[in-house]
């Protein structure tokens, strides 16, 4: 099992940020973890050694079997995560300026980053599933991690138990499957399943994909996941771990189209950009736009699964981790030059060459830009798009989410232009980590096409990209108009606003309903296991008091017993006599 | 076997007695005697791996009652998680550091009914050994409860002697209608299926409505959150970790017999029932001992429709399921004795940032809720995979229901974690921490937890022989 | 014919040692020879009942009398119990002599039963028995007379209608041996068993006609109420036996179902009763009424299994209830009288509050202890004869009675500082011997059922 030593680094700087409590050490040895990892990525690449089994144990008569892969889905994925992980721990090494925890912080991160290498190589469901649970916690205890913020700790609980729902859900299918098929390999899933009991499993894993993604309706929790560091929403609820989602379907693709779940896949989807896109237009926190934006990023990419093109997921798939990384990256350079100011409105941009750049390198590859990476993407997934109803809706989205976009840009921009005010000097690390992560961007987008030959990727009609661009300079040029002239009366933009915010209320309620139902159903059922207890009390103490009325009985005199006797004889008499 | 067996018996029967006279070391005596009968055990396991012995000894010819003990694959393992938990029971359980010298002889006499009940092939001296294990926690209860305890304990023994009382009109049923009349269990297994058709009925309801009362499957659970609160930190351990598992003991014996095949569908409604009830139950309870209660009434309805499924897979579910359920039960309800006694406090309400004022104990108890809903690499997933693909194989979609009652537990658990653990909102002040003989349990547990979640064939092997 | 004279001589001494030693001990007013003396009687007795239950001998002995094994198994529980009782009685009754000479004569009524051949000497053992055990408690003060009374009463009431019954039989049955009397013989014979029955029963707490038994038992002292439970009411039984399967053999199929009824009935009596007590001696009182229950239930099964099955049980619950009744006869006179009193039992006597939940634990029948066997086999032998309901019934009354000695064990484990009481040492005597047997038994039941399956072989 050569691949699982791609884990390793990883788990060692996990345990030992744990055990060497220093807080100054744990930022280099997560650091080097991260390096050593991105070099064993590399020599896997070049040693491919294919896929790998490993028997763990036996369940009846069949042997539960855990499967790696390092197929090019799989060592992609691997080497992106390798290298944003890295990036995020050189970054937080700058932001993380907490005196105490960062040791906690390190390790938790760390043990993140090897579950999230160990989806990515995982070729069996089980392998997966393991993945799919630790980097859930790892998420639970990162979201939480400012523990003196009631808010941040209600936040990792809302994560935690949609991420169960969809743990379990996903546990559901795999028991459905193995019913059937005796084996959990992806190839013999993808070879041999069928049936209804598939369908509902596939429903269920798709179910489960979804919560892991925060689509529709499972979405509230990326956004209240924002209250953790900056780091963490860049590293996991971009660029990572809200991605696995989409990873399994896409491994599990062929299966899934099989049993008709592409229909719910574009819907999913479908549903989740639109609620995302107005939700991102009304908010007005830095990182929840970013985070609305990476829901719609993951709706995109199940739309495109669900018409059945993986390649052009696939495409979206690797700009949207860099670009995704890189945006929450200057968000919080942004928040931190502002002292942790999350509202756009107030916070100042800067100008300064040093931090625009990638600022704009980011801004502009979300957008899908030409020629950086996201035009790619988002123009491959248009592409993808056969029915016209659903293209017509994307269209619109594309307006709309080109305008979000780049309010989110110019606002603070326009605030800058207007107050002036100077900032001060950003960490060294986190400039660099954001550096590094730029040329990474735009290096993506120039040299995509030359790995593994230009004949694997999907075909970008020009007249999607054409079509594409044109949406988002339309959405540019609204936005600019709105938010950096602020010419159309705000009034009437906030009235528009205003009642967009009101529609997403109802939408991002799903789990208020859930918890309400549970705890309804469980007042219901305590108030039943009060009457059980009751009737069982009373009818123990009406069978108890039947001894103080016969008791009544016993008076001592012995007339009574007399009488008895006599009775008792002449009834003993008599019954004998009748036999 | 037999000569092991007795000889278990004997040490902690001496243990008692030298306990009575030698009261201040009364705690080392039974944690001496609980290692021995542990060793011996691994011993007597070792001798049935190696070479499947079952002997037996001429009791009482007069009821064709032989005083046969032999291990079986599934009795091997309760056997040792029974040994393990019960020496840590006497090890580290006492976190109230009250009634040494009852604690210590009811530890034994505890010990004494657990092997007895899982070596023994007869299933008279089955029932022999089920009732001392009542008596035994019922003293339990009783002597060294808080202050609810008498209501509890009386309520308990109520309820398990009539479960026993059932057994018992079983029993009895057996040994007059079956031919050779004779109570050993393989030679019930394979006679069972002779008899006449209302006897078969009577007896299956009789040894059910046993069974489940024993492991609090709803509506016969009215005893168990009383009877886990007010008892001791260790009452609880045993309470959950091994009594409870004479219960699910007895359901696979029941289901082994021929006479339950076509009930199945009824006994998994009637535990997925259970669970979910106690799912709901669970989330209104303000007391983490509570809490614990309830989800261990969960795990046996679980652990019930593991059996109810009746397949090779959902029976290794079962009994690794028993195995995992009472480590983590045991280590839970450690962790909990222990918060009590630093915090002097289980209110979920009042219990703030325990992982600051008491480390190692709030990782332990999050390992072992983890554990209970089945996180990776600790044994809880693997019985959870082995129980539902089990469930799912014999009942298809509705296997799949108990999971609903593992959300919303699960979903409650990480609401206590995240505000009784990490919350660091007004938090609650720590007087003391563990000392030397608490976190021996706690890493005992933990370690095995976690070793055999990662390693199953420890268990499995063991189970399939 | 040497060892069956020894044997005669064996199980005659003891009655010569036991009137002359207690007659000297009221003349001389020593205490210590009225209990050296019964205490030896009682010994040689118990002996000579050893060897013939052994030797499986039969011996007849002037003409109306047959030592057999079965009146050997009842002598030698009378002797036990005997001996408990009188060490008892030697530690709390001020007229010990007098005490002394009426359980002598009371055991020779005993004997007499154990050993009839006829009618006639059970009516003399009965009077025997029933007189001396009045006078016994009426030697004690006058608080006692009404026990005392009621006791003679209903006793002689009881020995009337036997009188009667034996009367109405005579003609078929000129010499009153204990032989069978044959079939269909119609009405008389059967006013006469059910004569019989309504006497038997009222010896043997069998409802209606056991109503006197809690206050007479409250009333008397401890150690008298002792050897009324524990001994005079197993002797009834064996008197039932000999006339049910003895007499009335041909007749079983006609009485079975009633003796059914009145176990059952004779079972709930006695459990409902108890669940409200509060008075610790009309407690126990009323367990022993629902303990001779359970051996009807042998009775009515009537075969070998069954009858063995009744024998176990009489000889277990002869100690157990001897047991209780020394512990509440040592409760007593520390002041200890109903339930509630028992707080912190086992803080004030650890010895007392464990020997207690252990005697009951072992009349609820807890495994492990001897009560659990005796219900077993004869909940087996119920319905391996085809009697379903009296076993379900049996097991149910199991569990009721938990309720009650429950209570009783709740009270005595909780923890509250009182004075300390000491044990006395005659009284932990008895108590030890009888968990001895307890215990001894529980665990090991073999021998014990051995001995009683051969005495039930020379039942027909």
């Amino acid at each position: 099992m050569l691949a699982l030593f791609v884990v390793l680094p990883f788990v060692l700087s996990g345990v030992l940020a744990m055990l060497v409590k220093s807080d100054r050490l744990a930022g280099p040895i997560a650091l080097a973890a991260g390096l050593v990892s991105i070099g064993l990525v590399g020599w896997l690449y070049l040693n491919n050694p294919g896929m790998q089994a490993l028997t763990w144990f036996t369940a009846g008569a069949y042997p539960i079997t855990l499967v790696t892969s390092l197929s090019q889905l799989h060592i992609w994925f691997l080497a992106l995560i390798a290298f944003m992980s890295t990036m995020v721990i050189l970054y937080s090494m700058g932001f993380m300026d907490v005196p105490s925890e960062r040791h906690a912080y390190f390790s938790e991160i760390s043990f993140f980053a090897a579950g999230m290498m160990l989806f990515a190589i995982g070729a069996d469901l089980i392998t997966l599933f393991v993945g799919w649970e630790l980097i859930g916690f790892a998420s639970y205890l990162l979201i939480g991690f400012w523990r003196h913020r009631e808010s941040a700790v209600n936040a990792a609980r809302k994560a935690v138990i949609v991420l169960l729902i969809g743990d379990l859900l996903m546990f559901s299918g795999i028991a459905l499957l193995w019913v059937q098929l005796h084996s959990l390999s992806l190839a013999y899933i993808e070879a041999n399943a069928s049936g209804y009991l598939a369908s509902a499993a596939a429903l269920f894993i798709v179910a489960g994909a979804l919560t892991k993604s925060a689509q529709f309706p499972f979405h509230e929790w990326l956004t209240d996941a924002m209250e953790g560091p900056t780091p963490v929403s860049a590293l996991l609820h971009s660029s990572t771990m809200v991605k696995a989602g989409v990873f399994l379907a896409m491994v599990l693709l062929p299966f899934l189209i099989k049993a008709g779940m592409g229909p719910i896949l574009i819907g999913a989807g479908l549903i989740s950009v639109i609620v995302a896109v107005v939700n991102a237009l009304s908010s007005t926190h830095i990182k929840r736009i970013l985070a609305y934006s990476t829901i719609e990023d993951m709706g995109l990419m199940f739309i495109a699964l669900g018409f059945g093109s993986l390649l052009a997921a696939f495409l979206l798939f690797l700009f949207q981790t860099l670009y995704k990384g890189l945006a929450f990256m200057n968000a919080g350079e942004l928040t931190k030059a502002n002292n942790d100011e999350m509202d756009i409105r107030k916070l100042v941009g800067s100008t300064r060459l040093a931090i625009i750049v990638p600022v704009i390198i980011g801004v502009a590859s979300l957008a899908g830009v030409f020629p950086l990476g996201g035009f790619f993407g988002k123009a491959a997934v248009d592409s993808a798009v056969s029915n016209y109803v659903v293209y017509a809706v994307l269209m619109l989205v594309e307006v709309v989410s080109s305008m979000y976009i780049f309010r989110w840009l110019l606002v603070p921009l326009s605030n800058r232009a207007r107050s002036g005010k100077s900032l001060y000097n950003e960490p060294r690390s986190m400039v660099m980590a954001v550096y590094i992560v730029s040329i990474g961007v735009v290096a993506s987008s120039l040299v995509w096409p030359y790995l593994s030959g230009s004949s694997r990727w999907p075909p970008i009609s020009l007249l999607d990209g054409a079509t594409y661009t044109l949406m988002l300079l339309v959405g540019f040029a609204l936005s600019y108009a709105l938010y950096y002239k602020r010419i159309v009366a705000a009034r009437k933009m906030r009235s528009i606003l205003s009642q967009l915010s009101d529609i997403s209320i109802p939408i991002n309620t799903f789990y208020g309903f859930v918890v309400w139902v549970a705890s309804k159903c469980g007042s219901a059922v305590d108030e039943f296991e009060y009457y059980l207890y009751s009737i069982v009390k009373v009818c123990g103490h009406g069978f108890v008091n039947i001894s103080l009325l016969f008791e009544r009985t016993q008076d001592g005199s012995i007339n009574y017993y007399l009488v008895m006797f006599i009775v008792g004889a002449i009834a003993a008499v008599v019954i004998f006599s009748v036999i | 076997m037999v000569p092991l067996t007795l000889a278990i018996i004997a040490i902690n029967i001496v243990a008692i007695v030298f306990a009575a006279f030698v009261r201040g070391r009364a705690k080392e005596i039974s944690i001496a005697s609980a290692a021995l009968s542990l060793a011996i055990s691994l011993y007597m396991v070792f001798l049935f791996a190696t070479s499947g012995a079952q002997s037996s000894v001429t009791y009482i010819p007069y009821l064709n009652v032989a005083l046969s003990f032999g291990l079986s694959g599934i009795s091997s393992v309760l056997l040792l998680m029974a040994e393990i938990i019960i020496l840590v029971t006497a090890v580290s359980g006492n976190t109230e550091r009250a009634g040494l010298l009852a604690s210590s002889a009811l530890i034994s006499l505890f010990q004494i009914s657990a092997v007895g009940l899982f070596t023994s092939t007869n299933l008279l001296l089955f029932f022999v050994f089920w009732d001392i294990g009542i008596v035994a926690m019922f003293l339990m209860i009783n002597l060294l409860g808080s202050e609810m305890r008498h209501n509890a304990s009386v309520n308990f023994v109520l309820y398990e002697l009539f479960a026993s009382s059932m057994l018992l009109l079983a029993i009895i049923l057996l040994y007059a209608y079956l031919p050779a009349h004779s109570l050993n269990i393989g030679y019930i297994t394979s006679a069972a299926g002779s008899l006449p058709l209302y006897i078969k009925t009577i007896v299956l309801i009789s040894m059910f409505i046993a069974f489940m009362t024993n492991m609090a499957i709803f509506p016969m659970h009215l005893w168990l959150p009383d009877a886990y609160t007010e008892a001791s930190t260790q009452g609880s351990m045993l309470l959950s970790g091994v009594l409870t598992k004479f219960g699910g003991y007895g359901m696979l014996i029941l289901f082994a017999l021929p006479i339950a095949a076509n009930y199945t569908g009824y006994v998994a409604a009637l535990a997925i029932v259970s669970v979910v009830y106690a799912s709901f139950m669970l989330i209104k309870q303000k007391d983490l001992k509570r809490v614990i209660a309830y989800s261990a009434m969960l795990e046996m309805g679980v652990i019930l429709v593991a059996v109810a499924a009746s397949n090779s897979i959902a029976t290794e579910g079962a009994v690794y399921g028993m195995f995992s359920q009472g480590l983590s039960m045991a280590l839970a309800f450690l962790a909990v004795g222990v918060i009590k006694s630093i915090y002097d406090e289980r209110n979920i309400d009042r219990l703030r940032d325990i992982v600051s004022g008491a480390r190692s104990t709030a990782y332990m108890l999050a390992i072992a809720m983890l554990s209970i809903i089945g996180f990776p690499f600790t044994s809880g997933f693997v019985s959870e995979i082995l129980i539902f693909f089990g469930s799912t194989q014999s009942f298809e979609l509705y296997g799949l229901l108990p999971l609903v009652g593992i959300l919303v537990m699960g979903g409650y658990f990480y609401h206590i974690i995240s505000r009784c653990f990490l919350s660091r909102s007004r938090p609650t002040k720590a007087g003391g921490s563990p000392d030397i003989t608490e976190r021996f349990g706690f890493y005992a547990l933990s370690v095995l937890i976690v070793l055999v979640g990662v390693l199953p064939f420890l268990v499995l092997g063991l189970l399939k022989l | 014919m040497i060892i069956e004279q020894l044997a005669m001589l064996l199980v005659l001494l003891p009655f010569a040692v036991m009137i002359l030693s207690s007659c000297v001990a009221i003349r001389s007013k020593s205490r210590r020879l009225a209990l050296w003396g019964s205490l030896a009687g009682v010994l040689i007795a118990a002996f000579g009942a050893t060897i013939v239950m052994d030797l499986g001998l039969s011996i007849p002995l002037l003409g109306y009398l047959t030592v057999t094994p079965l009146s050997a198994f009842f002598l030698f529980l009378a002797s036990s119990g005997t001996a408990l009782v009188e060490i008892l009685a030697f530690r709390y009754s001020e007229q010990f002599q007098e005490f002394a000479f009426f359980m002598s004569l009371s055991f020779i009524g005993m004997f007499l039963i154990a050993a009839a051949q006829s009618l006639l000497p059970i009516i003399i053992g009965f009077e025997l028995m029933t007189v001396s055990t009045a006078f016994m408690m009426l030697v004690h003060g006058r608080k006692r007379a009404e026990a005392a009374i009621k006791l003679f009463i209903f006793g002689s009431l009881a020995i009337a209608v036997f009188a009667f019954a034996t009367a109405l039989i005579l003609q078929y049955n000129p010499s009153l041996s204990l032989s069978a009397i044959p079939q269909y013989l119609g009405y008389i014979a059967m006013v006469s068993l059910a004569l019989f029955l309504v006497a038997l029963g009222f010896e043997t707490a069998s409802f209606p006609f056991n109503l006197w038994i809690p206050d007479v038992y409250q009333g008397a002292p401890a150690f008298v109420t002792a050897a009324l439970a524990g001994i005079n009411k197993k002797i009834a039984f064996l008197a039932l036996i000999e006339v049910l399967f003895f007499v009335f053999t041909a007749y079983f199929t006609s009485f079975y179902r009633i003796v059914e009824v009145l176990a059952i009935v004779t079972m709930l009596f006695g459990n409902i009763l108890a669940l409200k007590q509060k008075n610790l001696k009309r407690l126990f009182a009323y367990s022993s009424i629902s303990q001779a229950g359970y051996i009807l239930v042998g009775i009515a099964v009537g075969t070998h299994a069954g009858l063995t099955a009744s024998l176990f049980y009489i000889f277990a619950h002869s100690f157990m209830i001897i047991g209780v009744f020394a512990i509440v006869g040592f409760l007593e006179s520390h002041g200890i009288n109903t339930v509630d009193d028992c707080n912190s039992l086992y803080s004030r006597n650890a010895f007392i509050a464990v020997s207690l939940t252990l005697i009951m634990l072992s009349m609820a029948g807890i495994p492990g202890l001897v009560g659990f066997f005796g219900k077993f086999i004869l909940f087996t032998s119920a319905i391996s004869a085809g009697m379903y309901w009296l076993a379900v019934i049996g097991v149910l009354n199991s569990f009721i009675s938990i309720y009650y000695y429950a209570r009783i064990v709740n009270a005595s484990f909780q923890r509250k500082n009182e004075r300390t009481i000491l044990i006395d040492r005659y009284v932990q005597m008895v108590v030890v011997f009888a968990l001895a047997i307890i215990i001894t038994f529980g665990v090991f039941p073999q021998p014990l059922i051995s001995m009683a399956s051969a005495a039930a072989s020379f039942i027909p």
